[in-house]
């Protein structure tokens, strides 16, 4: 079903908010119980994951019947409580959708998406010119230098290009499809041990494919850049891969070289500190940062947070799998209260249909535009019920019947469109028109609620919609007498235009 | 140096620092496959450094020749560390898997963190 509202994505939004926001506070605790979370770059990764996934979720439709939590209404006129919104609805000359605040909102919500989107872009494609610039004034390794440097006992790996730099920059790994490890030529003064160590440090990054993940974690990060839980899940994740390969690399040391290792951690950060000065990320973080650092040093002193272990990690993913889980199932599915669907005006009480003669839906959504007898510009009542329906909709039969009428060319007027006329028991005739396509052809048999063509807007019609008009006998009839429940999902407009009908 | 060269201002100094003087159309011919653009354009950026000081000019039998006035080394270092500047100091999140993490630290973070390293239990030579 073509969808042109741009309610589902602003609805898609909060549920990704809400949901990020519950998982944030979920991890901040599970991680003061077990801190050994705070290493795990899959718990980071996932719940980026999962709260992209809730975003997915949620735009995919019935969502609400997955759902076991109550939906939360929002009051709204019943013009849009179908999220079904051509942009021409009525084929008189006063054919106006009714906006309402939700939809225009959600509109805005979207054109200052797209906007923060372009904006999160150019940030990214700013710190890859940042980068590249950085590269450039690199001076490539080759063989023979790699096997010179202190800091390599092998080769390099295949596939990954060592350059050094001047800069007095961290050692850093970088590149999605070609990996670069970038050096600082300070890096030659610290001693051996210390270089090999770091080396190796940037080796497990490689080893590990922390990049992909970082690269992903970007791209969601940028994708989503409205949700601020996705990027402390970022930080989280780039932190966790930092100690994964503190970890990698430490496995089995004896505390002498761990306090190497730590030496050379802060005699990196000593040399930063007096090349960059302090930067303003530092001064955002405050202590909070100071404590990060603090504590991954007293983890390399302690030989602390082990790994978690093939049982601890299967406990992990099922947790995040009942999570989402359970999150599908508790998601608030957001509904609009229909205003409509409460007795809307007493004065249009639908009369009730005889039971034998109740016709099917003619589409599979039904959203009224017009009801039979609103009045029109050219003086006459509408003759018909007008429903919104996008071009190419299939349009049903409303009961069995026989075709008695399938052409293009309706004899009482070319204003019809391609028209189609079914010949039911009783007496009765249903009547489509303005339809783009013809399925049947005169003489064919239908049965209720089969597929006889699709809606458009041939013949005179602003826009692409059905209008159907019944008939029985000779008489043109309100097709609502036999069409059961349209009050409900019309717009406020046409309950509004709906001429006060007296009592059957 | 004042004015910080673009990317590809670097590529052409590169191509004369391994090789001077050259011509326009031989710099060009150097930098191509990196580059990727036209002699024009390659034309366009030498006249610009020109502007800048970067490289000069002057005839060599009858060609018009450069040689960059920028040194190597030192060119470099100030670039690599402007560069590296905005690296490190990039509040946006950066596509980089860095040793120190991608934060700075200030004096009072480094002193907590060296006393940290002065109380290691197996106590051996402080670095």
């Amino acid at each position: 079903m073509t969808d042109l509202s741009a309610l589902p994505f602003a609805l898609a939004s909060v549920s990704c908010m809400l949901a990020a926001a519950v998982l944030w506070l979920a991890l901040l605790l599970a991680s003061r119980a077990w801190p050994v979370l705070s290493a795990n770059r899959s718990v980071w990764f996932l719940s980026q994951a999962f709260i992209a996934g809730m975003f997915v979720l949620a735009l995919l439709p019935q969502r609400a019947s997955l759902s076991v939590v109550p939906a939360i209404e929002i009051e709204r006129s019943a013009a849009v409580a179908q999220p079904l919104l051509p942009a021409q609805l009525d084929d008189g000359p006063d054919g106006e959708s009714d906006q309402d605040w939700p939809e225009l909102a959600a509109q805005a919500w979207l054109a200052l998406y797209c906007a923060g989107l372009l904006l999160s872009a150019a940030r990214w494609a700013r710190a890859h010119r940042h980068l590249r610039n950085l590269l450039a004034t690199a001076r490539e390794l080759d063989a023979d230098a790699i096997a010179a440097h202190a800091g390599f006992d092998a080769p390099a790996p295949q596939g990954l290009r060592v350059f050094e730099t001047e800069a007095a920059i961290s050692p850093m790994l970088t590149g999605l499809v070609q990996s670069r490890l970038l050096l600082p030529l300070h890096l030659r003064s610290f001693a051996p041990e210390q270089q090999r160590l770091i080396v190796a440090h940037e080796l497990t990054h490689w080893a590990r494919r922390d990049p992909l993940m970082l690269y992903a974690s970007l791209l969601l990060q940028t994708l989503f850049w409205f949700n601020p839980v996705l990027r402390l899940l970022g930080a989280k994740l780039q932190w966790a891969q930092e100690l994964g390969c503190d970890r990698a690399v430490l496995a089995g040391r004896p505390q002498q070289q761990r306090q190497h290792y730590a030496a050379a951690l802060v005699a990196q950060f000593k040399v930063q500190q007096a090349s960059f000065g302090t930067g303003a990320g530092a001064m955002a973080f405050g202590g909070a940062h100071a404590a990060t650092i603090v504590a991954r040093v007293r983890l390399i002193r302690q030989d602390g947070l082990r790994s978690l272990g093939l049982a601890g990690k299967a406990t992990l993913i099922m947790a995040l799998l009942s999570l989402l889980g359970a999150s599908a199932l508790l998601q608030p599915a957001f509904a609009w209260h229909s205003a409509a669907s409460v007795p809307a005006n007493d004065a249009h009480t639908p009369i009730p249909a005889p039971a034998s003669t109740a016709w099917a839906d003619p589409l599979d959504r039904i959203r009224v535009t017009s009801f039979y007898g609103a009045p029109r510009k050219t003086g006459l009542p509408h003759r018909g019920i007008d429903f919104a329906a996008p071009k190419g909709t299939p349009v049903l039969a409303v009961g069995d019947g026989v075709v008695v009428a399938s052409t293009d060319l309706y004899p009482e007027g070319e204003i019809y469109g391609k028209v189609i006329m079914i010949e039911h028991a009783n007496g009765l005739r249903s009547f489509y028109a303005h339809l783009d396509r013809r399925s049947v052809q005169l003489g064919d048999q239908v049965k209720a609620g089969q597929t006889i063509g699709a809606a458009g807007d041939s013949g005179r019609a602003t826009g692409p919609h059905l209008h159907i008009e019944a008939f029985d006998g000779a008489h043109r009839i309100d097709p609502q007498q036999l069409l059961a429940g349209l009050d409900a999902k019309a717009t406020s407009r046409a309950l509004r235009l709906r001429p006060a009908r007296p009592a059957s | 140096m004042t004015s910080i060269p673009s990317v590809s201002e670097l590529s052409l100094l590169k191509a004369l620092w391994k090789d001077q003087p050259l011509s326009a159309r031989e710099i060009h011919e150097r930098v191509v496959g990196e580059l990727d653009w036209s002699f024009s354009s390659t034309r366009k950026t030498l006249e610009r450094m020109l502007e800048k000081g970067m490289v000069v000019q002057h005839s060599q039998h009858g060609v018009q020749v450069y040689t960059p006035l920028a040194d190597k080394v030192a060119t470099l270092a100030a670039f690599a560390n402007d560069f590296g500047r905005r690296v490190m100091e990039m509040d946006a999140p950066l596509p980089v898997n860095m040793f120190t993490g991608s934060k700075l630290v200030d004096q009072q973070e480094l002193a907590e963190l060296e006393q940290l390293l002065q109380d290691w239990p197996a106590g051996k030579e402080p670095s």
